[in-house]
């Protein structure tokens, strides 16, 4: 048997992601009001159960409020993943021990009220006349009224944790506080890798600029290479025309050019290895100075004979 | 010729090495490529025509087309022997620049490189954070891989 394949089916709620709106703000309010009662009537407890200074008292009953409190949000908190259909392990589990730890946290508190109201004779009142005779005018009286106080106490406990609780069973969903977490920090990496970029762009600017600079400075000197070359050819060019000049005015023949205009020594001619025999068109290489120059070769004479070349 | 700007930087600062450099860079550049040839070759006219003068050689007097070509070749090799002791000298400038900015240039390669990891492992992240939100049977993919991640599930 096979599945039939189809839309996806979607279990969760994305649309937790666009947050809770601004209302969920009054819960905070609720849930600090529900603080301040907790506190109130366990100060009422503990002031009759601690012997010990009034601020250690206020210190324990802060705490107590705090832990009764946290005991009824997880309850709640664990209860909704308990009950999600992606039933996250040990949710429920830790529901229980919370809401149990927070149900035993109240009883125990509420005993107390009971037994030390019987005990002490609370619920009636006293007070001194200017004679300094001492009246009391409930004691031993009445039997509800002494429990009113205990329930009002054990009610007051059970609004503020069911308070918690449903705020924590109804607050958004961790997996979307979660998914705006990482799209938070993925724009703040998306900034960061956007910054880096940029200095790295700039940076690199600057060095291929500096690379542009030297190959614009390259090509120059190669520019400045060619035209020395052109000046040397030239100059070599004036000073043959110079001395032809001077050879035709003296009524002599001038002498042969080459394609650069260099007369060729046919006492030094170049040597075979020589890339100037090849082509006509390269400068001569220097000739050493030599010796007074050979008589004309008679007529048939290979200048490049080795055994006829003194 | 353009130099890359500095006002994409006013927020952070460029290092005082990379700013150095770049004003080190505008006065090289400022500095004029050209070279004057011609007061050179002027010079050296003037030298060739009165070492010449109106003296009038034979026509197998190859000494004088020598000599006149070793004065020229040498007068012109000693102006580029000149001219390229002042562009080494540029050039050392430039290796100097360069051996100043290259390490930033590494640097900021390094860390865009390690941005854009994160980037990638963030990007991971929030489609598994999705995903965990709409179906948490989703398979989810490698952030390391570098190839593109393809469709998580038929």
């Amino acid at each position: 048997m096979t599945t039939p394949r189809g839309a996806r089916i979607i279990y969760g709620d994305p649309s937790q992601i666009a947050g809770r709106p601004w209302t969920k703000a009054f819960s905070w309010l609720v849930l600090a009001a529900a603080a301040g009662v907790d506190i109130v009537t366990f100060y009422q407890v503990l002031v009759l159960v601690l012997n010990v200074p009034d601020e250690l008292v206020i210190v324990s009953v802060v705490g107590f409020a705090a832990v009764a409190l946290a005991l009824a949000h997880h309850a709640g908190l664990q209860a909704r993943q308990a009950l999600d259909p992606r039933t996250v392990a040990g949710s429920r589990t830790i529901a229980v021990i919370a809401a149990g730890g927070w149900a035993l946290l109240g009883a125990v508190a509420f005993l107390v009220r009971i037994v030390l109201e019987d005990s002490t004779g609370s619920g009636a009142s006293q007070f001194t006349t200017e004679d300094g005779l001492v009246t009391d005018l409930g004691a031993g009286t009445g039997t509800a009224e002494h429990y009113l106080p205990a329930l009002l106490f054990l009610v007051l406990y059970l609004a503020t944790g069911l308070v918690a609780a449903l705020a924590a069973y109804f607050r958004q969903d961790p997996a979307a506080v979660q998914f705006n977490r990482a799209a938070e920090r993925r724009s703040k990496t998306a900034r960061e890798y956007a910054d880096t970029r940029s200095r790295y762009a700039r940076a690199k600017a600057v060095l291929d600029a500096i690379a542009q600079a030297r190959r614009r400075r390259e090509d120059a000197i190669r520019q400045l290479d060619g035209q020395f070359d052109a000046a040397a050819r030239m100059l070599h060019s004036e000073a043959q025309l110079r001395l032809s000049r001077s050879r035709a005015a003296a009524g002599r023949r001038p002498p042969v050019f080459y394609a650069q205009g260099f007369p060729v020594d046919p006492a030094h001619p170049p040597l075979p290895t020589d890339r100037g025999l090849a082509d006509p068109t390269l400068r001569i290489p220097l000739i050493p100075p030599a010796a007074p120059l050979p008589p004309t070769p008679p007529r048939g004479h290979r200048p490049d004979d080795p055994e006829e070349t003194p | 010729m353009r130099f890359p700007s500095l006002r994409p930087w006013r927020r952070d600062r460029p290092p005082a090495a990379l700013v150095r450099a770049l004003h080190e860079l505008g006065r090289l550049s400022a500095e004029p490529v050209e070279y004057e040839v011609d007061a050179d070759l002027k010079r050296i006219r003037e030298g060739l025509v009165q070492l010449i003068g109106d003296w009038v050689p034979d026509e197998g007097d190859a000494a004088i087309s020598r000599s006149v070509e070793e004065y020229i070749t040498s007068s012109i090799a000693r102006l580029k022997a000149d001219m390229h002791v002042r562009h080494d000298e540029f050039l050392n400038r430039y290796d100097k620049l360069e051996a100043e900015v290259q390490p930033y240039v590494d640097r900021a390669a390094t860390l865009r490189d390690d941005r854009y990891q994160d980037l990638r492992a963030m990007t991971g992240a929030v489609s598994h954070a999705l995903d965990r939100l709409s179906d948490p049977e989703t398979p989810i993919y490698d952030p390391r891989d570098t190839d593109e991640p393809g469709e998580p599930r038929p």
